[in-house]
């Protein structure tokens, strides 16, 4: 767990671009899900805080191809570790970097495109 | 017949198990009741006058019926065993049945939510129902709340308060803003002592697939709750069709302090009976707002899960149960026959992160239970029979999930054992303890350019 006294606001600014930037490659129309501070370990609030952020699409656009031709392989250029969750209900792309991570989940069905992350836990 | 002959083979028909279970539940009746008549056969030792031989007459008699009653005791109890058989087994057809026909039905089209994602379900804005009622009630307790917390604050700051009462306060007072600057719907709310409360996070609708209700565990309060809520807001946003619900439920007194009273089971036996009376009235509003086939999965973390495993000893009316660093399965509870026959076809998992101290908890309270001792939590849920054990697996970081830290590290998202939580909840497939994470987009076979399947 990483303790220093990085800078939440940027962390979680860069957080939220990437996962806006990953929602666009779906299309317009994201909607914010959750979006705030959240304790590390709730049983001692306070020690450590990330940010956590999340969007959803109810009406993607190939959302499946899109996942694994585009958004994928420009997270992995970008350095982030990519990691198949996948099941018979959803495509699952579990992605992180230096402690921060989001999921990308895509419904089989075609009914949404969930993205929902957080940064690294940090001292406040 | 309990099954129905098809084209394909036999259909179990639950209702002739009922039927049958009823039938010999009464016909186990009327042989324990012969069996405690002959039972109650004895003979003075004169019985047949004062001839030689009398007594031993009357004897042999005795040891005669004695012999039957103990036989057709042993039928009773074999009847009795059949009968409780039988009706698992029903419970547990039909379990499977709803289980398999929504999980069909998830691999279908899905109807569309009600207006776009702003439901008319339990704690949407054209609800009426109980729950609604309850979310306005408890709406006004929070600015109540809030109103006496700011005093106490006030006066912690203006007499020298305590630093840590200090800090209580002013978590206090910001999950209270939050709660009311977002409409959160609270179910339940008690301000007093270290608090009570139960969280709705997201809605009950037509369509909706799965609800989890979280109990967490030892130093819960109100003061850090909204910390087990994120995790519930994170599960909920995590499903990319929106049918996914979560309850928060801290509608309990914790135990305040790993060794002093967490090893009490008093807390869990005190819970149990309020989570199981919740999860009956969560059932109802479900059938009234969401239809019957929506999958609902209780999960216990840490000493949540001693709760969560005596409440299924009450008959916990949920289709799956995951126990999350659990302390055991429940005061008691040391195998499947500790359970009710309600409980059969219940799902049961379990994680546990290498080297978390709980193991010392888990399963280890045997002797002190048979004793009587209120201590102790039941059986070690990662090894009880039929429970799936899941893997931990690793951090957002890459990093193993080991020792004290990880006992809440495995609530935080990102995390491999954050993803299993939500496959349980939603019925995806899950990482059992032992198999190897997958590392590398594609490992299951769906990146390259023939697998783009939109059901396997």
């Amino acid at each position: 767990m990483i303790t220093d006294s990085t800078d939440l606001d940027r962390l979680a600014e860069e957080l939220t671009a990437v996962i806006d930037h990953v929602a666009a490659t779906f299309g317009e129309g994201a909607l914010p899900t959750v979006r705030g501070e959240l304790d590390c370990d709730p049983a001692r609030p306070g020690l450590l805080t990330c940010w956590q952020y999340g969007v959803r699409l109810e009406r993607p656009a190939h959302a499946e191809r899109r996942l694994v031709e585009l958004v994928v392989p420009r997270l992995e250029r970008d350095g982030w570790q990519v990691h198949d969750r996948s099941n018979a209900l959803e495509l699952i792309a579990r992605c992180s970097r230096d402690g921060a991570d989001f999921t990308v989940h895509v419904a089989r069905s075609g009914a949404g495109v969930a993205i929902v992350g957080s940064t690294r836990c940090v001292t406040p | 017949m309990t099954s129905a002959p098809t084209a394909g083979g036999y259909r179990v028909v639950p209702a002739r198990l009922d039927q049958v279970a009823g039938e010999l539940g009464g016909q186990a009746d009327a042989l324990a009741t012969a069996q405690s008549t002959v039972a109650g056969e004895r003979l003075p030792a004169a019985a047949f006058g004062e001839l030689a031989g009398s007594a031993a007459a009357a004897a042999a008699f005795t040891k005669t019926t004695t012999g039957i009653a103990d036989r057709l005791g042993k039928k009773v109890d074999r009847i009795r065993s059949v009968q409780t058989g039988l009706t698992g087994s029903a419970a547990g057809y039909r379990r499977l049945d709803t289980r398999v026909a929504a999980m069909y039905r998830a691999l279908l089209p899905e109807d569309p939510l009600p207006a776009a994602g702003r439901p008319a379900g339990a704690g949407g804005g054209a609800d009426t129902g109980a729950w609604a009622g309850e979310i306005t009630r408890n709406r006004a307790k929070v600015a109540d709340a809030l109103t006496g917390e700011r005093k106490h604050l006030a006066g912690l700051l203006a007499h020298g308060g305590e630093a840590e009462d200090i800090a209580r306060a002013r978590r206090r007072i910001a999950l209270y803003e939050d709660i009311l600057a977002h409409n959160r719907q609270i179910l339940r709310f008690d301000p007093a002592g270290d608090g009570r409360i139960a969280e709705l996070i997201g809605h009950l609708e037509p369509g909706t697939h799965s609800v989890g209700v979280f109990v967490p565990g030892t130093n819960t309060r109100l003061d850090n709750f909204d910390g087990y809520a994120g995790l519930g807001r994170s599960l909920v946003a995590a499903d990319p069709a929106g049918r996914t619900a979560m309850v928060v439920w801290a509608d309990g007194v914790f135990p305040q302090g790993v060794v002093a009273e967490a090893p009490d089971s008093a807390y869990s036996r005190a819970q149990a009976p309020d989570l199981k009376a919740f999860t009956d009235e969560l059932r109802g509003q479900i059938a009234s707002h969401a239809g019957r086939d929506v999958m609902v999965t209780a999960i216990g973390h840490s000493y949540g899960g001693a709760t969560v495993g005596l409440a299924e000893g009450l008959g916990l009316d949920v289709d799956r149960v995951l126990h999350v660093e659990s302390a055991g399965m429940g005061h008691g509870i040391w195998s499947p026959a500790d359970l009710p026959p309600s409980q059969a076809g219940v799902q049961r998992y379990s994680m546990t992160a290498p080297f978390d101290p709980i193991v010392l908890a888990q399963g280890n309270a045997g002797v002190a239970e048979w004793l009587g001792s209120d201590l102790g939590h039941g059986a070690d849920p990662d090894t009880f029979p039929g429970v799936t054990e899941l893997d931990t697996g690793r951090d957002a970081h890459g990093d193993v999930l080991w020792g004290l830290s990880a006992h809440n590290d495995v609530l935080k998202p990102g995390s491999d054992s954050w993803q299993n939580i939500y496959d349980v909840i939603t019925g995806g497939t899950v990482t059992p303890e032992g198999s190897s994470a997958p590392r590398g987009f594609g490992e299951r076979g769906f990146a390259g350019p023939n697998t783009l399947r939109t059901i396997p």
